[in-house]
């Protein structure tokens, strides 16, 4: 099937199509960043822009992204110990007897995070909570990268991928039973985080995230919806443009993929489900995050009986709206915690 | 340097990412086009390979995979490879008093990243000569720069003509043979970098044989680069491996210090006692303003026109030159 993204067709059904759309994504997020050069951004761009020409620039010199190996499979031993063998998990050193467990599904966002990222990049503020913390992160270097990262939709790695093979290697590090298990998640996880509650159910666990993509189905995305309205637009309205980014433009290929490789609507659209369970998940979205509030309204209008909504009142900046993350590990996390 | 260049994307010359955005656009228009339009046997052998590698690198998030393929050498007919397995010479029984040098020409990625470096034909191999393959490692990169057409060398280590001439004396020597006639063999894009190497090794060369194609690479100098340069406000277009010929160009003038006969090896080619017998095809539109520009130079170069073409295919007469052609002029030399 054929759709349409910067004014051509592109064949879905064709991994090569797909390979080079996924690098038009890359080309227009650069001519982005350098039509912008100028502009006055907040300094969690300035880092994202660095990075991102650095990893892009060493891919083009060297014609893979295994320069990033290193790195990526490296983690803070001080901090951290027991790394997964395919370097997707590990555990917080420590010596005391915690009673909450945080799960943490780390979410890197583009090529510049999830390739110029040890294992253990972490905020401190997460780190120095009184639990024990596991740290669950996707492979970066699974491919096509017009299919991975999966948001976890695909499990983290080769190894574990599937949501059940993911939770029965977490639940390899769970040797004792706590009084409360959080899964934290943000962003492109929101969705994936309550599939993984439901496989781990049995170990008294509830859900913190931040707002983000909460399904990944072709029938009920919103920007999937969203966009198929504009594709199918009728013949008079034809000459309308769709800006879309190429986050929202990678969420819809891979909609089609999952629906293609037939993912359970359990994995793919989990808030569904989620009145079959008892997990309570409290959601937290930005207040001015315009991007993704067709996935908050999308959960709210579920009904959800164990999901409370918090609206956040923060944004990084003017043109960084969708990430409350900063503001989530800095003035909610320590509160919800101490609160359970 | 802001150029528009395919489809009027402005590519910065001096921006490696937009180079590198550039050439995969390049690829995408490539593939795109090849796949609606695949014409004959040979152009669907080419899709063919260009999905499989494409698939691989998708799938594998570079081109690391091809290092199998690409490394290995036919052991049974070729010997003595260089280091870098770039180089190598032929294994046969017969005292020949001739060398054929061949730069092995493999075109796209398809081809590239599937074949051996001692990839030759049978008709070549065939002549009554020996046979030195030298191919430009495949795995050379940024992908906008590389393979130079050898401007840059043929690998990593053997990084100039010069180094490359430099090895295939050693592999001579170490041989020990001591050839009548040696003949530099070169088509298409490397046209132009025949010449040079012929002029680089021009203490053992005494002939060049070569099919036509890119004979320049001199930005100020190239028929395609001028031309584009006159009428790219004019929606100017052409095939994408001479969008890559205009990036390179500007490449070699601006990052290197490349020496003139390198870079324009038909305007030196007379200084030397070199035989030169240039095969183009009468149907080659698409290479015409180097031929043309050939030919307005004062070169001492024998022109032969080669009435061949396949359904498809202009350019490539490299099929009937081989079995046709080079058997008799080995052997009338």
């Amino acid at each position: 099937m054929k759709f349409e993204f910067y004014n051509q067709l592109w064949d879905f059904d064709d991994d090569v199509e797909l390979y080079f759309l996924h690098e038009k994504i890359l080309q227009y997020t650069y001519s982005t960043i350098k039509n912008d050069s100028n502009k006055k951004i907040d300094r969690f761009s300035r880092i994202y822009k660095t990075d991102f020409i650095n990893v892009l620039e060493q891919r083009a010199e060297t014609g893979t992204i295994e320069f990033a190996r290193p790195l990526v499979q490296s983690y803070n031993d001080e901090l951290f110990e027991n790394v997964s063998d395919d370097y997707t998990m590990c555990w917080k050193r420590t010596n005391i007897e915690h009673d909450t467990l945080i799960i943490h599904l780390t979410s890197f966002a583009g090529h510049e995070g999830r390739l110029s990222s040890p294992l253990t990049n972490v905020s401190e503020k997460i780190i120095n909570l009184d639990t024990d913390l596991l740290i669950v992160n996707e492979d970066p270097f699974r491919m096509p990268e017009i299919l991975y990262p999966s948001n976890m939709v695909l499990g983290v790695s080769n190894k574990c991928d599937s949501i059940k093979s993911t939770c029965n290697q977490i639940r390899k590090y769970i040797n004792k039973e706590y009084k409360h298990v959080i899964l934290y998640a943000d962003s492109k996880h929101a969705g994936s985080v309550v599939s993984i509650a439901s496989e781990l159910q049995d170990l008294n666990i509830r859900v913190l995230t931040t707002g983000g993509q909460s399904t990944y189905n072709w029938e009920t995305s919103p920007w999937v919806k969203g966009y198929l309205k504009w594709f199918n637009r009728p013949e008079y309205l034809k000459h309308q443009y769709m800006p879309i980014t190429g986050v929202v433009l990678m969420h819809i290929v891979k909609c089609y993929k999952f629906k293609q490789m037939n993912i359970d609507k359990r994995i793919t659209d989990p808030y569904k489900f989620l009145n079959d369970y008892d997990i309570p998940v409290d959601f937290l979205y930005g207040k001015y995050d315009i991007d993704y509030v067709g996935f908050k309204n999308y959960v709210e209008r579920l009904k959800i009986n164990n999901l409370t909504m918090h609206e956040i009142d923060y944004k990084i900046s003017s043109s960084q709206t969708h990430n409350i993350r900063p503001y989530v590990d800095r003035f909610v996390l320590k509160d919800y915690i101490e609160n359970l | 340097m802001l150029l528009p260049l395919i489809d009027g994307i402005e590519v910065d010359l001096n921006d490696d990412l937009d180079l590198y955005f550039f050439h995969e656009y390049v690829q995408w228009k490539n593939y795109s086009f090849n796949r609606v339009d695949k014409k004959g046997i040979r152009e669907k052998i080419n899709l063919s390979a260009f999905q499989k590698v494409y698939m691989q690198r998708a799938n594998t998030g570079g081109w690391n995979f091809a290092e199998e393929d690409v490394y290995k050498f036919d052991e049974v007919r070729f010997e003595l490879p260089n280091e870098c397995k770039t180089i190598c010479i032929s294994k046969k029984d017969n005292d020949y008093e001739t060398l054929i040098i061949q730069l092995a020409s493999l075109s796209g990625h398809g081809s590239r990243l599937t074949q051996p470096f001692s990839s030759t034909s049978e008709s070549i191999y065939n002549t009554n000569a020996d046979i030195i393959v030298v191919n430009e490692d495949p795995l050379r990169f940024p992908e906008f720069l590389y393979p130079s057409c050898y401007i840059l060398g043929c690998s990593e280590r053997l990084h100039s003509m010069k180094l490359m001439a430099d090895d295939v004396r050693r592999i001579i020597t170490e041989k020990g043979k001591q050839y009548k006639k040696i003949v530099v063999y070169s088509d298409s894009k490397h046209a132009g970098s025949g010449l040079s190497f012929a002029i680089e090794l021009s203490d053992i060369v005494t002939h060049c044989f070569t099919v036509h194609g890119t004979n320049t690479h001199d930005f100020n100098e190239s028929p395609i680069v001028k031309d584009y340069l006159e009428n790219y406000k004019t929606g100017w277009h052409t095939s994408p491996a001479q969008w890559m010929h205009i990036v390179k160009c500007y490449q070699y003038k601006n990052r290197f210090e490349i020496p003139d006969h390198i870079l324009n090896p038909l305007k030196h080619i007379k200084n030397y006692n070199i035989k030169v017998d240039y095969y183009h095809g009468k149907y080659d539109d698409e290479y015409r303003p180097f031929l043309k520009y050939a030919q307005e130079l004062d070169t001492g170069i024998s022109y032969h026109e080669v009435d061949y073409r396949t359904k498809y295919e202009t350019h490539n007469i490299r099929n009937h030159i081989d079995r046709k052609i080079l058997p008799g002029y080995i052997n009338e030399i």
